[in-house]
């Protein structure tokens, strides 16, 4: 499909391969430090493992107490990005695609919610969640990431629906489809590159949370995964070897899931649903 | 546009569980907070008002506006930087290039990649000693470019921006892929007719055709700049001695470690009020070609 | 569309929902005040108990693995008391522990730091005063590790763990190398050999300071008591004595001159604490002035260990305070939350009393820990613990910010590595210190 000059496709070439493998090392070199002693990285950070520590793997489990956690983090994680994409889905079609008295002012409302540092709001969320009796509950986690997260789901969405061709849904209202058939059947489907972007997003955040499941939950039983990976660092003692076995699980299904996205990320429009 | 009576309470209904959401968890803290920094408090005791007391002493305060100055180079660096290499990876991706989806996850990495990690690993390029920057500069027989990095207070901003364009230029890049979908094949098909081809091409069609996004990403990483606080406290910690504080370090350390909650609520409070102020700017310039 | 529309609102509008926000939270904020406390479900004939403990004792080490033991036998010998365990990371406990205490919402068994770190809690009456109860320790804690905890006459917390913070961990072959079989005794021997390990090429001493403590508390802990006497810092907060007197300049003109011999890697204010403790075990560096804790690494779980030694900070010429003593925290208080029922807070007694007790100490030892009461070992401690205790026995001298509030402290962490740049001196950050503390 392109008639690029083979100079110029080889330097696209090694300038990807350059920044892949700059992207590649610290994965690599975590994934070999899990495998090591501590004593062993203490002594020599950048050599192999003389043998592989398997039990590394085992006891980062435990200690990180995964098989709770692990579950906790895929429950609020899922919860609250449902709840985010559809709402902020919903409020993005409107926002875009409708002229309404308060528009300007609901959308800029939204818009500030990016602007917020998160510390700022710990004590506040803090004091809230305790009086609506929130505490300790997947709810405590969940509201908070789907409200601060609702605001650049509805800002990266909006942006996209606005960019659609206007006479998207014309012969629609013309067959008397309702708005929200409009949304379901049209709107929806035909975003599903900027869906793809902001559910990735939405899965990165929540599952790396830390700061907010820290304060709002105390409960072992309802603690997530980041909480369980900072258990290996003391105050001037680690165990980073530990740490890296426990960060490289983690990390697993943020992989998995990016690649499974990743098709839809990029194979939105090539049917050709949409005439310019 | 729809203007059938029957949406306005579509839409109606369509928000409410938004904005329920959002303005009973996010907006009613931003307001606490508000309220709080009024008051000289360390959370515990009782509250003593003080009007505008944490405001005029912030801004007295000469590691106040060191921080701001640190935050207006991250977001500068990050602009610059960001977004357009964003752009360029999204652009050699979205082709069929050979092993685009490694690329694309490869590129993606440093988005997802544990801080504890950035740390060790940025650490290691810095290091003065045996770092791989210095290490790598004496080899090409640069040695008198080799200097302490993160120490150094005149390099030590310039070094923490380049990881945090390393750190997030994936982020655009996804962002950018997605918008690249939305421009119809015809398009690029007309343009090919017309001869437009490369660079040309890229400038007169793809970028018009996704300002839309580029305006938001623009916003979302001035949001970001001023929001930065986990790279900048694993590398640096703010220091030494402050020079590579950012609000949200300054904000962070008044409110949690010296215990003075009430000014570092009217820290959190000039964050939002700067990040709005400049975004609002951009914004205006931004859309006012939107037709 | 009509965008212009939205910019111009921007502002307007999230002005004018955070006043309206602000009333309706005011009023909210009341709400929650007073309905603490025991919501446990005392349900059945039973008196089943529950009670929330939290602690930082999340990283794998020796002595994490005693306390969590220690709690697993509690419940095992009193089956209606359960105790639910909320560990947080220690680099972030604080900052939970702080933020509980914002909301009146502490657990009912909480790890406490004394001094400076104690007083947000005390003066909040958030803290169960244990003076009825003291019998349980009596002749078991020392006197010393108590005062800590102590706020005006009152016992707040009961102290598990002795730690030292200025432990010399130095490599003996290079040492060696530049002729020195033992540590100098005198500060005068020490720069000395500062000096030639750095005409040899070898970086003296190994610092991570990017966390900002290390300064503060492994080297001027010791320095103020070493120039300023044992008792110089207390002086100091109760105002008989100024951080700008002769003695605290010297201290810290120590950090000025350990800079201008370049006596530090290049890298110390953006490495962390462990990361130099890496430098000091791979040679990179001669010595490492850190806490007992973390002898662990260095020497009991390291397979080279043999080529670590430890020592104290030597004398200084003038100085009002006697060598050999070390800097030293009765660390890990464990204090009961002044809200609980009549129920819940004798169980929290009976756990206190079971689990700071003699057969704690006697693990914590076994483990190769030290502790802040004068037992009899009833088992084989290791060589290394031997030593420590044999180094750390002659007394000790308290951290500096245990003893000097929170803001000064900070104060003076910055000044510190202000120093290490360049860019402050020792009279300037004296006095920034003493400002900061006000009287």
């Amino acid at each position: 499909m392109e008639r690029t000059s083979p100079i110029m496709r080889i330097a696209a070439y090694v300038f990807l391969l350059l920044f892949a493998a700059f992207n590649i090392i610290p994965l690599f070199y975590m994934v070999v430090g899990s495998f090591k002693t501590e004593s062993e990285y203490a002594n020599s950070p950048f050599s192999l493992p003389e043998v592989l520590q398997f039990s590394n793997y085992s006891r980062a489990w435990e200690i990180a107490n995964m098989s709770t956690y692990f579950m906790n983090s895929i429950i609020v994680t899922f919860g609250s990005l449902i709840v985010t994409v559809v709402l902020g889905a919903l409020a993005a079609f409107f926002l875009s695609r409708f002229k309404f008295k308060l528009r300007g002012f609901t959308y800029a409302l939204f818009l500030l919610g990016m602007l917020v540092p998160i510390h700022a709001t710990l004590i506040p969320i803090f004091m809230l969640m305790k009086n609506i009796g929130l505490l300790d509950t997947y709810f405590s986690l969940i509201l908070p990431y789907t409200a601060f997260h609702l605001s650049l789901t509805i800002f990266i969405l909006e942006g996209f629906m606005r960019g659609l061709p206007r006479d998207l849904e014309e012969s629609a209202v013309m067959d008397g489809a309702g708005v929200y058939r409009i949304f379901w059947s049209i709107i929806f489907p035909i975003t599903r590159p900027a869906l793809a972007t902001v559910v990735i997003l939405n899965f990165i955040y929540n599952w790396n949370e830390y700061l907010f499941a820290l304060v709002l939950i105390s409960k072992e039983a309802v603690k997530t995964l980041p909480l369980g990976i900072a258990s290996f660092v003391g105050i001037e003692t680690a165990n980073l070897t530990l740490q890296m076995a426990a960060l490289t699980i983690a990390l697993i299904p943020i992989l998995i899931f990016y690649l499974l996205l990743q098709k839809q990320l990029v194979n939105g429009m090539t049917a050709g649903a949409v005439k310019g | 546009m729809h203007t059938l009576k029957r949406t306005k309470l579509a839409i109606f209904a369509g928000l409410l569980p938004s904005l329920i959401i959002y303005i009973g968890i996010a907006v009613v803290p931003i307001a606490m907070s508000l309220y709080y920094s009024f008051f000289d408090w360390d959370g515990i005791t009782a509250k003593e008002f003080v009007g505008l007391g944490n405001f005029t002493e912030m801004l007295q305060d000469d590691i106040f506006w060191l921080s701001v100055k640190n935050n207006v180079i991250i977001m500068l660096t990050g602009l610059v930087g960001q977004i357009p290499i964003g752009l360029l990876l999204a652009l050699l991706l979205n082709r069929s290039l050979r092993g685009t989806s490694f690329f694309r996850t490869a590129g993606f990495l440093p988005v997802v990649i544990s801080s504890v990690m950035v740390s060790l690993i940025w650490g290691m390029i810095y290091n003065t000693e045996y770092g791989f920057l210095n290490s790598f500069l004496s080899v090409i027989g640069l040695e008198s470019w080799t200097r302490n990095w993160l120490g150094d207070p005149a390099w030590s901003m310039a070094s923490i921006s380049v990881a945090y364009i390393w750190q997030n230029c994936g982020l655009y890049m996804v962002i950018f892929l997605a918008a690249l979908q939305s421009i119809p094949q015809e398009v690029n098909e007309a343009a090919e007719l017309d001869g437009a081809t490369g660079l040309r091409r890229v400038l007169s069609i793809t970028i018009p055709m996704i300002r839309a996004t580029i305006l938001v990403s623009v916003v979302y990483s001035i949001s970001n700049s001023f929001r930065v606080f986990d790279l900048v406290q694993i590398l640096t910690g703010g220091g030494p001695a402050h020079q590579t504080e950012v609000m949200t370090i300054y904000m962070y350390n008044s409110a949690f470690l010296s215990r003075e909650f009430g000014f570092g609520s009217a820290v959190s409070i000039l964050i939002l009020l700067f990040s709005l102020i400049i975004i609002s700017t951009i914004n205006r310039f931004g859309r006012e070609k939107d037709v | 569309m009509k965008n212009r529309h939205a910019t111009r609102t921007t502002l307007m509008a999230s002005l004018l929902v955070l006043t309206m926000i602000v009333v309706a939270a005011c009023g909210g904020n009341n709400n929650g005040g007073g309905t603490n406390g025991g919501n446990s479900g005392g349900a059945g004939g039973e008196e089943q108990v529950t009670l929330t403990l939290s602690h930082p004792w999340t990283s794998p080490n020796p002595d994490n693995d005693v306390y969590k033991a220690r709690i697993a036998a509690f419940e095992e010998a009193n089956p209606n008391i359960k105790i639910e365990q909320d560990a947080v990371a220690a680099a972030q406990y604080k900052t939970k522990l702080f933020t509980l205490a914002t909301a009146n919402n502490l657990a009912d068994i909480n790890v406490v730091w004394p001094g400076a770190d104690l007083d947000p809690l005390t003066s909040g009456d958030l803290l169960l005063p244990l003076n009825d109860y003291m019998d349980n320790w009596d002749g078991l804690v020392r006197e010393g590790s108590l005062t800590g905890y102590n706020v005006d006459g009152n016992q707040f917390a009961i102290p598990t763990k002795q730690n030292y913070v200025d432990i010399v961990y130095y490599n003996k072959e290079l040492l060696a190398q530049v002729g020195y079989d033992t540590f100098p005794e005198t500060y005068a021997d020490f720069i000395d050999m500062v000096k030639k390990l750095k005409e040899a090429g070898i970086t003296p001493i190994s610092l991570g300071n990017k966390e900002k403590w290390p300064l503060q508390s492994s080297y001027i802990s010791v320095l103020a008591q070493r120039f300023g006497g044992a008792d110089f810092l207390e002086k100091v907060v109760a105002g008989e004595a100024k951080f700008t007197d002769p003695e605290f300049v010297s201290a810290v003109g120590v950090i000025d001159e350990l800079t201008k011999l370049e006596a530090f890697n290049v890298d110390a204010n953006n490495m962390d604490s462990v990361q130099a403790q890496d430098y000091l075990i791979q040679g990179k560096a001669a010595m490492h002035i850190s806490s007992a804790t973390v002898d662990a690494r260095i020497r009991t779980n390291n397979e080279e260990g043999d080529k670590f030694g430890i020592a104290l900070f030597p004398s200084v010429e003038g100085g009002k305070g006697e060598a050999g003593i070390a800097a030293g925290v009765s660390q890990f208080g464990i204090a009961i939350s002044s809200q609980l029922d009549e129920a819940k807070q004798e169980a929290a007694l009976k756990f206190l009393e079971f689990f700071v007790s003699e057969d704690l100490y006697q693990d914590l030892t076994a483990a190769g820990i030290l502790v802040p009461a004068d037992i009899e070992p009833n088992s084989d401690i290791n060589p290394y613990l031997q030593e420590m205790m044999e180094l750390t026995s002659k007394g000790s001298t308290p951290v500096f910010d245990a003893v000097v509030p929170t803001a000064a402290a900070k104060e003076l962490e910055n000044g510190l590595q202000a120093i290490t740049i360049g860019r402050s001196t020792p009279e300037e950050v004296a006095a920034s210190t003493q400002d900061e503390l006000g009287n």
